[in-house]
């Protein structure tokens, strides 16, 4: 992590429903395109299933139905983006995954009134960042990921 | 010195475990016969080398009470009564022994108060004065000659580096005998590190020579160089009136000296009277054996070297990366060789043929690193069986075989809790009072016999008592009266189907049952716990005669065997250990009754359940060939449909994420083609639907 510059915020963006969201580098383990996912029975709807992360089993989750979008099937540019979080490792699908950026932190804004077109729960957005003219929604994968899972 | 301890704390603690048990073992068997003295001189050594090494690591409540019980052991060397009092008392200090280690391992700050069990160790030796070592008992001469028969029968440790004395030497040691001196012969062990041995040796002279006359010196540390004392061992035969401890700690004072060993210097009578020739030293008694550094079992120099270079400790963390490495290399191995029937690589196949050679070698490897003795787990129960039986006034003789049949450690870890529980059962339930017993015409004394048996793919253990045994009639009583059977249900069960009812959740934890029934405290806890790696529980009685419970068990968690099947385009593993049997099953075969579908099984109903249904999938439609898995279900059989079998395969469980504690999901696997597929946990998996519609009847034979 940048140590040396706190004024600035190293993002990942990637996009759900033509939309950009961002999540902080630190919280990512990695991104990897999607494989073979085993559905699991019985499970939480959002989760899509497990795969197999170089001998990992991964719990795979569907981003888009997490956060109540519409569902789209998986294309070329669908990505996992991977987590390790307390309950192992956790692969979020992503519709694609555009950039990796610095955002300086005078551009994040706290205005969670904005997100209330999507039917995230507002906990985990921690801020709207402008770059370039677009508007990234800052989000904390690693709880929209584990909550909601059993155990 | 400032050493930072606590990276030497697992080893210490490992050890202090590993003495503990030994203490626990010999001391069952010193109660057993008194007399025994092999198994007096382990507890000696036990105690004494964990009151070394807890004062070495500064746990000085260990030190001290180890140092009462060295103290109450001693006496008993020399001819104390070994009372049942006194042993209850030591097998309460080894009790807060290990209490304390496991506060050490815990980190648990909580002292335990010492002081009753000291001070009752030494009430229990009140009779004589408490000492240590021969020093202060040399004074009666009837004493002396008994002491040099022990002493002789004893001694292992020194004798093979005799020490030659001449006349004047002996001359001079008659001389202090004479006048009430004693004389000893000190061993000294410079540690092997050390540079200069020669430096040390002479440092340790030079600092006897403050407290006692040195007769001898063996190699003359004034005139040895380095050379000569490679071995790092010097001798010294000196008389003084000082005690041992005195001239030990003195010694010990000392730095890089790595043991101190002090014996009794006992010049043969016999060769006494030949005083020209040279006296040989013999003779070395193992309680005056002292050492700074706990030392390997026996004293032999170079044996002592060798054991420990020939086994290195490994932590279980480290062999599961490894298994899970190997896991890793086999499905990547898998790859590669598709890649070489794809492209028809020749040499490439031919090579990968050595390589799975090689991997399945290392796997067995593996594999065997990580199984353990069942000894590991059984040894402690002698002791369980003697508190019980104590407490409860029976008598018992437990019977082990089997000790050292080789098991998972997981495995092993698992059923350590639902073997007390079967062992606590059969003494608690099983096994009669002794006056009922010869009521009875049976022996009073009973037995509980702990058997593990290797067979081809599994290990079976088994728990058998010749006590009461369980009354079927009395147990179908209960479960009517519990409701968990209507009463023409009840009476339509043999007894082999009744004995059955014991596993049933609820029907055996309540007090009142356990008293009718006289046994099953929880048997339903045991049989989910066994079950819940791939185990099985099996359980015989006969009203009278006993009960033999047969728990049989997987020979490792991280691998099995499985049936492989396809249900709606997804691939599951079922464990063989829960499948019964597999047929193949045409949609016509299938007959509904009620609400249930069924099929004639060799003439009897079978239920039938789409593990479709069970697995929230779509039932397949179609040409209507499926096939059957028949499973063992909490009340019966019950047939699984599926859409084929892909047959049977060796499975490499993976670790499970915490966000997939699914259940009916027992684990994940990974394929040789990387493909993830879930272990289906049968047991659960049919508890969850059975619950939501009716149960359905048991099957009747």
């Amino acid at each position: 992590m940048n140590m040396a510059d706190q004024s600035q915020l190293q993002i990942i963006v990637f996009e759900l429903d033509k939309k950009l969201y961002g999540v902080d580098i630190g919280q990512v383990k990695e991104i990897t395109e999607i494989k073979d996912v085993a559905p699991v029975p019985n499970a939480a709807p959002f989760v899509e299933g497990v795969t197999n992360l170089r001998g990992q089993v991964t719990t795979v989750i569907d981003l888009r139905r997490r956060l109540g979008l519409p569902s789209k099937a998986h294309d070329k540019e669908s990505r996992m983006i991977i987590l390790e979080t307390k309950k192992g490792l956790v692969g979020t699908i992503v519709d694609s995954v555009s950039d990796v950026s610095m955002l300086p932190r005078k551009d994040i804004e706290n205005t969670p009134e904005l997100v209330s077109s999507t039917d995230a729960d507002q906990s985990f957005v921690q801020g709207v960042g402008k770059k370039d003219g677009d508007l990234i929604l800052l989000v904390d994968l690693q709880s929209l990921a584990t909550s909601g899972l059993r155990a | 010195m400032l050493l930072d301890l606590t990276k030497y704390k697992d080893e210490f603690i490992s050890e202090a475990r590993e003495n503990l048990q030994t203490l626990n073992e010999s001391m069952l068997e010193l109660e057993a016969d008194p007399s025994k003295t092999e198994a007096l001189n382990t507890i000696f050594r036990s105690a004494h080398t964990l009151k070394g090494s807890s004062a070495l690591m500064g746990f000085e409540d260990m030190s001290k009470l180890t140092n009462s019980m060295e103290n109450a052991l001693d006496e008993l060397r020399h001819g104390g009564h070994a009372s049942p009092e006194l042993l209850d008392i030591l097998f309460k200090c080894i009790d807060t022994l290990e209490e304390m280690v496991n506060n050490i391992d815990q980190e648990n700050e909580s002292s335990i108060d010492i002081s009753p069990l000291i001070e009752a160790l030494t009430n229990a030796n009140k009779p004589k004065k408490v000492s240590r070592g021969k020093a202060g008992k040399k004074a009666g001469k009837n004493r002396e000659t008994s002491d040099n028969t022990s002493s002789t029968s004893l001694c292992t440790a020194l004798s093979e580096e005799s020490i030659q004395i001449d006349a004047t030497s002996s001359e001079q040691i008659s001389k202090a005998a004479a006048a009430g001196e004693k004389c000893f012969h000190i061993r000294v062990k410079i540690s092997e590190a050390c540079e200069m041995k020669s430096v040390r040796a002479y440092a340790a002279q030079q600092t006897l020579k403050q407290i006692v006359h040195i007769v001898k010196s063996n190699p003359d540390p004034e005139t040895v160089d380095d050379a000569a004392l490679s071995g790092g061992i010097i001798s010294f035969i000196v008389t003084t009136s000082k005690c041992v401890d005195e001239i030990r700690s003195a010694v010990e004072m000392l730095s890089e000296i790595s043991e101190v060993k002090i014996a009794d210097f006992n010049t043969q009578p016999v060769q006494q009277k030949t005083p020209n020739e040279k006296l040989s030293v013999e003779a070395v008694s193992k309680e005056m054996t002292a050492t700074v550094k706990s030392p390997a079992k026996e004293a032999d120099e170079k044996s002592s070297v060798s054991p420990s270079l020939q086994t290195v400790r490994v932590s279980f963390e480290r062999l599961d990366t490894l298994m899970n490495l190997v896991g890793e290399l086999i499905i990547n191995k898998v790859q590669l060789e598709r890649v070489a029937t794809q492209y028809r690589l020749e040499p490439l196949s031919r090579a990968l043929s050595n390589i799975s050679r090689l991997t399945t070698d290392l796997q067995d490897i593996v594999m065997q690193m990580r199984t353990v003795p069942v000894q590991h787990i059984f040894q402690r129960f002698p002791r369980l069986i003697r508190d019980i039986s104590i407490k409860e006034e029976k008598k018992v003789n437990l019977e082990i075989n089997g000790m050292d049949i080789e098991i998972d450690r997981a495995v092993l870890e698992e059923i350590n809790e639902p073997l007390v529980h079967l062992l606590r059962n059969s003494m608690d339930h099983g096994i009669e009072p002794p006056a009922e017993r010869e009521n009875k015409g049976k022996n009073p004394v009973g037995t509980v016999k702990l058997t593990a048996l290797r067979r081809r793919d599994h290990i079976v253990i088994e728990i058998e008592d010749d006590g009461a045994g369980i009354d079927p009639e009395k147990l179908r009583h209960t479960a009517v009266e519990k409701g968990f059977i209507s009463q023409p249900e009840a009476d339509q069960m043999d007894d082999d189907q009744s004995i059955k009812l014991i596993f049933l959740a609820g029907l055996s934890t309540a007090k009142k049952v356990t008293d009718i029934s006289g046994r099953g405290v929880g048997m339903d806890v045991v049989k989910t716990k066994i079950e819940s790696f791939g185990g099985t529980v099996t359980l015989e009685s006969k009203v009278g005669v006993g009960t033999k419970v047969s728990l049989k068990l997987p020979l490792t968690l991280s691998v099995t065997t499985a049936l492989l099947v396809r249900v709606s385009n997804q691939i599951y593993a079922i464990p063989v250990s829960s499948v019964q049997e597999v047929l193949p099953l045409r949609k016509e075969q299938i007959r509904s009754i009620g609400n249930s579908d069924a099929i004639l099984l060799r003439g009897n109903v079978c239920l039938l359940l789409w593990l479709h249904d069970l697995l929230g999938l779509p039932r397949t439609t179609g040409d209507g060939l499926l096939s059957a898995v028949v499973v063992e279900g909490a009340s019966g059989t019950v047939g699984l449909i599926v859409d084929s079998l892909l047959g049977q395969q060796e499975i490499v469980i993976k670790s499970q994420s915490e966000s997939l504690k699914i259940r009916g999901i027992g684990g994940v696997t990974i394929m040789g083609d990387g493909q993830v597929v879930l272990i289906l946990d049968i047991a659960p998996l049919l508890q969850t639907t059975l619950h939501q519609s009716e149960a359905p009847p048991l099957q009747t034979k």
